[in-house]
């Protein structure tokens, strides 16, 4: 038996094919990303050594200043909305319905997570629509007498950035809401019993018994959103291509641009780094910031 | 007192859950609902029904998009890629849970390392190599670069195998299997549920995906359905309404089929897959 199990020959059959394919296209990848980030120009042509320049230019790039807000703006936003109402749904989905109903609302609840963000990003630029004529959202303005809101959301930026992380935000909740649910279920029923039979009132109890229950969910759908934020490109694509001007031009759109639209190697691998170092650190902030919490 | 207040605070969470569930829900209604419109109905009411079933919407979508041609090269694509994401996640997740050598954990570690990484952090050496390899501006760069796409397939796996009883592959070794032999005929049919989960996972992200494929394909003939409806829209859009509904109900139709049908098993999939994080 243990031989069978210790055969290092099929050990390597078994791993080999899946782990080089990961190796060549993802992992060496990753690597070349980084060491592309103190060059400048075209690899195999004329690739110069150039240090740190690449990343003393981001201080002075207003382009880049202004791409790394909007991203912060975009993790805060849609962070925010996504924890509070996909927790929010979760315990809707958990308190307030008949068990038989769940699976049918849990469907519906997912299935903006599932469908294309093509596709969801070019019906919610139809709901914002003010010409040639009214969306979905103008129309209901006018009809419930509010016609000096119409506006074209999305055309102007005051309100564009706000137009594409509802959009996000209504496209993600299901996605936090399935997580809160799954969680929720696994909190012992008789811990709730127990704290009803003795005179605890329901939301009581979600507040003072489940909720404490659900920090290491909350810290994971945190991580969660904020690795999420970080990547965000269908959207902001999409409905708004990054603009008016660059008020949605967050930092995966300009690095697509500078790598893809101006050619420059170097430079576009080291904002595609340093969105990728910024989840790093979040990600770690918060991790870090748990475990003294925990420990206190 | 205390059974009426218990009445109105249920009655408040039913409103607020159907409200959720109408803000999730309608905006599929409308679009489905427009996509039959003529264009003239949109200048009346965006609320009101359809005043007939205007395929011609659909014809016209279909024409102008060629979506035809993207519907075959997307299905090409997404079919390839996830024969192969199987097979290499399969393998590998078995060798790491089942098999017993000093490495299983740290290449477990190495091999996850990949679902923390943005796809647009690897996109420029992705191209460089897809050009060396001239394999730009092909099916098979797409095909590629999915296909090695496999941490998360690999992680949910090595949660299944996890699950699966060592004692009955001890008893097919000792029945005279090999070991290739038991994972073919043992533990890859009592995998099967983990395997849709991940195949399911492999489909939506690959049929869903603008970035990769807008990134190492530009010639019409060979666009993938998001790229091709992406174009569609920046062409189109702003007038077009009939047509361009039409074409967005067309390219979540598959998704939203295979969602309607498989729909416990994805949605334990896609969040089986967050639990990591």
């Amino acid at each position: 038996m243990e031989k069978v199990l210790r055969n290092r020959k099929a050990i390597l059959v078994f791993i080999l094919p899946g782990l080089l394919a990961y190796t060549c296209f993802v992992f060496y990848p990753m690597c070349q990303s980084i060491l592309f980030t103190f060059f400048e120009g075209t690899p195999n042509v004329k690739f110069d050594f150039v240090g740190l320049d690449n990343y003393k230019r981001l201080f002075t790039d207003k382009s880049f200043r202004n791409s790394f807000l909007v991203t912060m703006q975009y993790l805060l936003v849609t962070g925010t909305g996504w924890i509070i109402l996909g927790y929010g749904t979760a315990l809707l989905l958990r308190y307030g319905l008949k068990a038989k109903h769940t699976n049918t609302a849990r469907t519906i609840v997912y299935l903006p997570v599932v469908i294309p963000g093509v596709a969801a990003a070019a019906l919610w630029a139809k709901i914002f629509e003010i010409s040639p004529q009214y969306g979905l959202l103008n129309s209901l303005l006018k009809a419930i007498g509010l016609e000096s809101l119409v506006r074209p959301w999305i055309g102007t930026s005051a309100t564009a950035m706000w137009a594409v992380c509802i959009a996000e935000i209504w496209k993600g909740i299901g996605y936090y809401a399935i997580i809160f649910y799954a969680g929720l279920m696994d909190i012992p029923k008789d811990l709730e019993e127990a704290a009803s039979i003795d005179g605890a009132s329901k939301w009581q109890v979600i507040r003072h018994i489940v909720f404490p229950l659900m920090r290491p969910v909350f810290i994971m759908c945190v991580v969660l959103a904020i690795m999420n934020s970080l990547r965000v490109y269908d959207m902001p694509r999409i409905l708004t291509n990054g603009g008016p001007g660059y008020a949605t031009t967050t930092l995966s759109i300009y690095m697509y641009k500078v790598a893809f639209k101006q050619w420059k190697y170097g430079y576009g691998s080291t904002v595609a780094v340093v969105t990728l170092l910024l989840t790093v650190v979040f990600t770690s902030i918060v991790k870090r910031m748990d475990r003294k919490e925990m420990t206190e | 007192m205390r059974w009426k207040k218990r009445n109105v605070s249920g009655i408040v969470l039913k409103a607020l859950l159907i409200c959720l569930l109408i803000t999730d829900i309608y905006p599929f209604v409308w679009m489905f609902l427009s996509s039959f419109k003529k264009n003239v109905e949109f200048s009346q009411s965006m609320f009101a029904l359809p005043g007939q079933l205007y395929f011609q919407n659909y014809i016209e979508a279909y024409r102008l998009a060629d979506i035809g041609v993207l519907f075959k090269n997307t299905v090409f694509v997404t079919f390839i890629s996830i024969a192969i994401i199987w097979f290499f996640s399969a393998t590998v997740a078995f060798a790491i849970t089942k098999m017993r050598w000093r490495l299983s954990g740290t290449v477990l570690t190495y091999v996850q390392l990949g679902m923390f990484i943005p796809a647009f952090v690897l996109l420029l050496p992705q191209f460089l190599m897809l050009q060396k390899l001239q394999l730009l501006n092909t099916l098979w760069a797409l095909i590629l670069v999915f296909s090695t796409n496999i941490s998360m397939s690999v992680y949910l796996l090595t949660g299944f195998y996890r699950a699966l009883p060592d004692e009955i592959l001890e008893a097919s070794v000792i029945d005279g299997c090999s070991i290739y032999q038991t994972f073919w005929r043992i533990a890859a049919p009592m995998s099967i549920n983990g395997y849709v989960t991940v195949i399911m996972l492999a489909f939506v992200n690959i049929w869903n995906d603008l970035l990769i494929s807008q990134t190492f394909v530009s010639s019409t003939g060979k666009r993938m359905l998001q790229v091709g409806l992406a174009a569609f829209l920046d062409a189109k859009g702003a007038r077009e309404w009939g047509p361009t509904f039409a074409a967005i109900v067309m390219s979540v139709f598959p998704t939203l089929v295979i969602y309607l049908i498989l729909n416990k098993k994805i949605i334990a999939g896609l969040s089986a897959g967050s639990i990591k994080g």
